[in-house]
């Protein structure tokens, strides 16, 4: 059985993200993932790709996570200081989702920041997630995996 | 004489040509280029510079120079453990390239992470957080001067961004550069990675591999 548990952990791994409960979002939301971190850290990050498939503008306002106290839209912003590359973070309200085009989150840019993390999950867990999208406070909830590396689809 | 034996002569005349110049040209060509100028996929830096050899304190609450590693290869960032997104890409791909290294290589190879929050990443901190994503790297802090010193001799910046929605003094976030430097096994600045290039593990485990290969045959 022990040999079997690696090939069990790359079939939770693979299977994508699905989505349990819809307010009738026109969203598919693809790749989704959490950084693992470690248990002395409360920060981390979740990525995915949005893919907006309705006809009218719609905002990812972030959510709301059992484990965690805040799920917060945060931009990447990046300047040149001296000639080098400098990059930061900055709070948004929403990140907009452009009518048939895809809002993407991915390491070392756009992300939705994780903060106050209670549990750690492990690498290979999957973890709840509810997004938020205006107009009209929509939800949606996903689960997804944790893992160290980003997850391939 | 008939059109078709000019025409030989001319095809002689034009293989003769690629014989004669064409040929020793791309043999010469391939000779000038010397092999270990080439291949490296990172900036190769050079002339190679001396490493500032900071003083700083490592994660079991030890004091830590450059100069103790003299004689392996040192791959060194900059960051800070509140960070979630920049710095773990950063630590996750260093790790991945730690993977990627020969095995015969991996045990000179020193990755190292440099807070420049030494406020809040105490070693103990660093202890919890660098070796998770793989268990021989080394979280460094030190006081507020000496990393200041230590980032500017390395080229890195970083600034301290206070967050006006939460009242506390701590809820601070910070931005900084990301490149990964490489200091060859003779203290020397060799080899510096731009952020975007970091997802290619593979091209820079080859590269490290390359640098110490390089200098042991020098």
């Amino acid at each position: 059985m022990k040999h079997l548990l690696p090939l069990f952990a790359i079939f939770i791994l693979t299977l994508p993200p699905c989505a349990t409960a819809q307010e009738n979002l026109p969203l598919k939301v693809e790749g989704a993932w959490m950084r693992a971190i470690p248990e002395s850290s409360e920060e981390t990050a979740v990525y995915m790709t949005l893919t907006h498939t309705g006809t009218k503008p719609l905002r990812l306002l972030g959510g709301s996570m059992e484990i965690a106290s805040m799920v917060m839209p945060m931009i990447t912003t990046k300047k040149t200081v001296a000639g080098r590359e400098v990059f930061g973070m900055g709070a948004v309200p929403s990140f907009e989702i452009p009518v048939g085009g895809k809002l993407v989150l991915e390491p070392g840019g756009n992300h939705l920041m994780i903060m106050g993390l209670k549990k750690h999950p492990h690498p290979g867990d999957r973890v709840k997630l509810v997004l938020k999208f205006d107009p009209g406070q929509k939800e949606l909830r996903i689960e997804l995996p944790v893992s160290l590396e980003p997850v391939k689809q | 004489m008939s059109n078709k034996v000019k025409l030989n002569r001319l095809f002689r005349l034009a293989n003769l040509l690629i014989a004669a110049v064409v040929i020793p040209m791309v043999l010469f060509a391939a000779w000038k280029r010397p092999a270990h100028r080439e291949g490296y996929f990172g900036q190769l830096l050079s002339p190679a510079k001396e490493a500032y050899d900071f003083k700083l304190t490592d994660q079991d609450g030890k004091p830590f120079r450059l100069s103790q590693l003299r004689g392996d290869a040192v791959v060194l960032a900059f960051g800070f453990t509140h960070c979630p997104n920049i710095c773990p890409t950063t630590l996750a791909s260093l790790a991945s390239v730690f993977k990627a290294l020969p095995s015969d290589d991996r045990a000179r190879v020193r990755f190292l992470f440099i807070s420049v929050d030494p406020a809040r990443d105490t070693p103990e901190k660093l202890k919890n957080y660098v070796p998770f994503f793989q268990s021989s790297f080394v979280g460094l802090t030190g006081s507020v001067q000496e990393i200041a010193r230590t980032a500017k001799e390395y080229g890195a910046f970083y600034e301290t961004v206070p967050q006006s929605s939460n009242d506390a003094s701590d809820f601070y976030t910070i931005n900084h550069s990301s490149y990964v430097y490489v200091i060859d096994p003779a203290g020397k600045f060799a080899l510096l990675y731009h952020y975007e290039q970091l997802p290619e593990s593979k091209r820079i485990a080859h590269d490290i591999a390359k640098l110490l290969h390089d200098s042991d045959s020098k």
